[in-house]
């Protein structure tokens, strides 16, 4: 595929998204033959990036935007893709088969794509409109924070979950006086087991992050030069020159469900990603699918979903079937610590631990009965890697064995590659009785 | 045309010494236990090798294998934070470590197992044709070392390359060609 020999095809596929997500359907559907026009259209004036170092790496500013980019220029040019940046998408119309952008251009469509992803949610509350109240979700949020940032020297962060998290680590590296305030009693209480919540608060302690549990916001106020008080709704107050918010996303969904496509929690989509529509697919952040592994349907907020169900989408468009049958994971880098977690822990009954905390290299089983269902691991890739390959598998994995560190996941029956030719080299010796048997002896 | 960097192997010339893969062990400093260059025997083990046939019809066969620099890479695709891409220029699949995350998708998503992982750095790691032998303009260091002259490398787009001609004049093949990766290490017939 060197150049642009496509769009053979009196054919046109739409993709409404600037994620992950957008970038994998058309990759995947170019790869696996479909031949139509593509048009990508997407609000923000960038390619589509990797949003996960926005509260990482490109936060303090160690890399720039082009480090971000998922698929570099060429790529789109090599795919002959027709990008529209910075416009939005404002109706689809699924009669007449087409989508209307903010500039009133009507782009039609033989097929739709929508990765619309999330927004972030933000504070319902008094103050919450102020100068130097930041969430991240953009390129664009980032940007702007980190024009603040750099005259900041405290920051207030609202939410315990991952973006508060990161934030905080990179924030309180920087030399910033890091205050977090967190709604629950623990840490990422959708994702993690109190033991590992009280692990990662003992980390963030330790790095001089003050945290506050159970952390009711009730109002933000102005102060001088800028400054945020942000008042709890106990009476106490918690000042920083910048305000950073991390509660949530929020699905968006508004543009397919005006056109009638169904959505609840998300836009529901099936294992192919097909919407109710024959010719609108969607994947990524914003849709509600089927997990066949953990029989739940989920909407996940995971770069692993918008890669693998982007490539289901992709797949689906092109004509092909690519179920998306995988155990969600995601990570998250804090100080030197990478936690990995794979599969929905929902329903456990116990929690199995390998290794030591003590040591920061350990993980955390979560069983109901005797069935795994998720695993949390900080600085362990081998045993993130392998158990992932483990519930995808669905091999069983006693408790007893996934406690002993001594036990090596890599041996247990996992597919590998073969590696041979589709058609082998006839043999030296069969070579020389064709020679016999043509008399060439 | 643009340039398409590949190895062609001569099957009929390899005798198994696995000198390219201490090379590349040295080269790119790769420690005990991983490989970024095998040499599989007729059975695909790299260890016990075991000729095929009934004595006295015996043969063998040697496979050096590495990352094949796929034109169309599923490991590319897989990887969720964009690690692996296709350098345009040349056709070399790269790896950036400072992008990867560890989830190891790449290893699972590769035709030819040629992905490994770093334990120590949480990091995936493969061969790169040596990239940093041929900004310099050294050959890859499997194919300086190699004592029957095996292993080639080049610019298959330019006819008068020794790979480009090789494959003109021999009889070649890849592996798991119906994976459809397009790989770029081709065989010439033992």
């Amino acid at each position: 595929m060197e150049s642009s020999g496509w769009q053979t095809r009196d054919e046109r596929l739409v993709v409404i998204g600037g994620g992950q997500a957008a970038a994998q359907i058309i990759d995947e559907a170019r790869r696996r033959g479909y031949e139509g026009g593509i048009t990508l259209v997407s609000e923000e004036a960038v390619l589509p990036y990797q949003r996960p170092p926005l509260s990482k790496q490109y936060l303090t500013g160690l890399h720039d935007q082009d480090w971000l980019l998922y698929r570099h220029r060429s790529f789109y040019e090599r795919y002959a893709v027709d990008v529209r940046l910075g416009r939005r998408a404002t109706a689809i119309d699924r009669a007449a088969q087409s989508v209307t952008l903010d500039d009133r251009t009507v782009l039609p469509y033989d097929k739709l794509a929508i990765a619309t992803g999330t927004r972030s949610r933000l504070l319902d509350l008094p103050g919450a409109d102020l100068p130097n109240i930041f969430s991240i979700r953009t390129l664009d949020d980032v940007d702007r924070l980190r024009v603040r940032l750099a005259e900041s020297r405290s920051a207030v962060i609202i939410g315990g979950g991952f973006i508060g998290l990161e934030t905080a680590a990179m924030l309180v590296q920087s030399g910033l006086d890091v205050t977090l305030l967190a709604a629950s009693d623990r840490l990422i209480p959708k994702l993690v087991d109190g033991e590992m919540a009280g692990f990662l608060l003992d980390q963030h302690l330790m790095h001089g992050v003050s945290i506050v549990l159970r952390a009711e916001v009730a109002e933000l106020r102005p102060l001088a030069d800028g400054a945020v008080v942000v008042k709890l709704a106990d009476g106490r107050v918690f000042a920083g020159d910048m305000v950073l918010v991390g509660i949530g996303a929020i699905p968006n969904v508004e543009l397919a469900q005006a056109a009638g496509v169904e959505c609840d929690n998300g836009i529901v989509v099936d294992e192919l990603a097909r919407t109710n529509d024959p010719n609108i697919v969607a994947a990524g952040d914003c849709t509600n699918h089927p997990n066949p592994l953990t029989g739940k349907r989920l909407r996940l907020e995971t770069v692993h979903n918008a890669v693998e169900q982007g490539r289901t989408a992709g797949a689906t468009i092109a004509g092909h079937e690519l179920p998306y049958i995988q155990s969600p994971w995601v990570w998250s880098d804090q100080y030197k610590l990478r936690l990995q977690s794979v599969g929905v822990s929902e329903g456990y009954d116990r929690t199995v631990l390998r290794g030591k905390p003590a040591d920061g290299r350990f993980s955390l089983f979560y069983y109901r009965g005797e069935d795994l269902l998720a695993v949390n691991c900080i600085n362990q890739p081998l045993v993130f890697g392998a158990v992932r390959r483990i519930l995808n598998e669905r091999i069983p994995l006693h408790p007893d064995e996934a406690a002993d560190p001594g036990f090596d996941l890599t041996r247990l029956p996992l597919p590998t590659a073969t590696l041979d030719f589709d058609i082998p080299w006839p043999s030296k010796f069969e070579k020389e009785q064709t020679l016999v048997e043509w008399g060439f002896e | 045309m643009n340039k398409q960097l590949a190895f062609v192997i001569d099957m009929k010339r390899c005798i198994g010494c696995d000198t390219c893969v201490i090379a590349c062990k040295v080269e790119n400093d790769v420690e005990s236990g991983r490989f970024r260059l095998k040499v599989l025997d007729s059975n695909r083990d790299p260890i016990f090798e075991k000729p095929q046939g009934v004595f006295p019809n015996l043969s063998q066969q040697w496979l050096p294998t590495m990352c094949h620099h796929c034109v169309d890479a599923p490991c590319i695709s897989a990887c969720p934070t964009n690690t692996l891409w296709r350098r345009d220029e040349d056709g070399l699949v790269m790896l950036d470590e400072d992008k990867c995350i560890g989830c190891q998708r790449c290893g699972e998503a590769c035709p030819y197992d040629a992905l490994s992982f770093d334990a120590e750095h949480g990091t995936a790691d493969k061969c790169t044709a040596c990239a940093h032998r041929l900004e310099v303009n050294e050959a890859p260091s499997c194919q300086v070392v190699c004592p029957t002259r095996a292993i080639h490398f080049g610019d298959i787009h330019d006819p008068g390359s020794k790979v480009a001609q090789l494959l003109a004049t021999r009889e070649h093949k890849v592996l798991a060609e119906s994976r459809g990766a397009k790989p770029q290490i081709y065989y010439l017939e033992p």
